[in-house]
């Protein structure tokens, strides 16, 4: 059964939310290079993850979910959406769910524009609520976006950087994944009016279950097959990325030469050396561990809540973390 | 020339604008003087002036970034990266400074300077041209609830 399937929401709805936010755009020709690019992107796949923890987090409130829970869904993925056209023109990456990256089709100056379109038709569509007690709609546009940004700073700062501390990479890891999660159930929760400190700790569970989220993607980069990947086994590392399993491997004195050499003119051979000596390490296995260790700091939170009927949903989403493969 | 709004308004978005971001505030002294005196022809509180500055500017910076991405460009990620950021930070600081009306009117003009640029167009209308029609909309409306109130 699918995520979505057991969390008893109807994801073909939701589909159909996002495609009108840019098919009811009057000021955009169906016709037209917007339009098509933006649908075959929305199209192209993705677990639609952060509209379902709108909805999910919806369901703590005192409201019942309804049509402002389905367009913050919407707006949600249309946001995420938007950061990955511009991810694919920074990472200098060709391929997006197996498909040609939207750049490469309309050219990078275009797609940036189509990328800043994407963030500007939310915030037209959602400065319709302009009220006092509307104001927590706009973190979905403003500070999880700009979290999202230093999280690319900071990314971008450290690249080959093989000083980087664990603190470093958690403090990037929250801000390039775990805040906009986390501001999903806490922005659904407050849309139907659920109490701000409830709110408060479901944005807690979402940030827990962002980090692993990260942290697995981070180790799937080690242990999946290019196939499943859609790109090459040990990309962030070509890409100078030094995610968890390279800062543990790096712990091992005997290991830390070989990986400390790969830089940006490296050969296929020598990253695949460093590749094969940190599967080799342990360090797998303790990127692991800490995956699970805020999985098990999410499930103390859902312990917390199993008063409310909704805390089942919480369950399901933690279980699909912790049992995510691709 | 530096006046004291101006200084006012590079403190705050300095001490707004994260260092992680390390963004230079390159900003084109000209313009911003002009914008200083369309704010100072308004019957608008100081504070609101230093506001509303910085909102501009940080839009003026943001459209500045994203203008021209060329896959040659030796700066192509930081331009990318900027212009993102500095569009979250105006949302930010906006509904911080209580200016939700103006997220509100700028927000389709914004739209339609990113569909020109989608399209290949690289005019947009000035900034400043909106800011002066949402303050002429924000002071007429203000001015007819005025007369309400007191022919009420």
């Amino acid at each position: 059964m699918q995520l979505h399937e057991t969390l008893n929401i109807n994801l073909r709805r939701i589909n159909k939310t996002i495609e009108d936010i840019v098919r009811l755009d009057r000021d955009v020709p169906s016709s037209s290079v917007i339009s098509k690019s933006i649908l075959a992107l929305i199209r192209s796949g993705g677990k639609r993850l952060r509209p379902l923890m709108v909805i999910v987090g919806s369901r703590f409130g005192t409201l019942p979910t309804g049509k402002l829970q389905l367009q913050l869904a919407a707006a949600v993925e249309f946001i995420h959406a938007s950061s990955l056209i511009h991810d694919d023109i920074i990472d200098r990456s060709d391929m997006r769910r197996g498909q040609s990256a939207m750049h490469t089709i309309t050219g990078v100056s275009e797609a940036v524009h189509i990328g800043s379109y994407m963030s500007a038709r939310v915030i037209e569509l959602l400065s319709g609520y302009s009220s006092n007690k509307d104001r927590y709609i706009h973190d979905l546009s403003a500070v999880a976006t700009a979290q999202l940004c230093l999280g690319e700073y900071e990314q971008l700062e450290h690249r080959y950087d093989y000083d980087l501390t664990l603190e470093q990479y958690l403090e990037k890891s929250r801000n390039k994944t775990a805040q906009l999660m986390a501001t999903c159930l806490r922005v659904g929760a407050l849309s139907t009016e659920a109490d701000p400190e409830l709110a408060d700790l479901l944005y807690t569970f979402g940030e827990h279950i962002g980090m692993s989220f990260q942290i697995q993607d981070d180790l799937l980069d080690f242990t999946q097959t290019p196939d499943i990947l859609g790109k090459p086994s040990g990309s962030d590392l070509i890409q100078g990325q030094v995610t968890l399993p390279v800062i543990y491997a790096l712990q091992r004195p005997e290991l830390a030469a070989t990986i400390r050499a790969i830089h940006s003119g490296s050969t296929p051979r020598e990253i695949n050396e460093a590749i094969n000596i940190i599967r080799s390490s342990g360090a797998l296995q303790q990127t692991e561990q800490l995956s699970h260790d805020y999985l098990n700091k999410a499930q103390d939170i859902i312990d917390q809540l199993s008063s409310f009927p909704a805390y089942q949903d919480l369950q399901s989403l933690l279980d699909y973390f912790a049992g995510r493969d691709h | 020339m530096h006046t004291q709004l101006m200084n006012e308004t590079f403190q705050l978005l300095q001490a707004e604008c994260s260092p992680k971001a390390g963004i230079t505030l390159d900003i084109d002294r000209t313009e911003i003087l002009d914008t200083e005196s369309l704010l100072n022809s308004y019957d608008l509180a100081y504070e609101r002036k230093v506001h509303l500055l910085a909102l501009y500017t940080i839009l003026s910076l943001a459209t500045s970034r994203h203008k021209d991405c060329n896959p040659s460009d030796p700066n192509l990620t930081r331009k990318v990266l900027d212009g993102d950021y500095l569009y979250s930070l105006y949302i930010q600081l906006a509904v911080q400074f209580e200016e939700i009306d103006l997220i509100s009117y700028l927000a389709p003009h914004i739209k339609k300077w990113q569909i020109r640029g989608a399209e290949g167009h690289s005019g947009v209308q000035l900034l400043a041209t909106c800011l002066e029609q949402f303050l002429d909309l924000e002071f007429r409306r203000d001015t007819y609830t005025t007369t309400v109130e007191q022919v009420g």
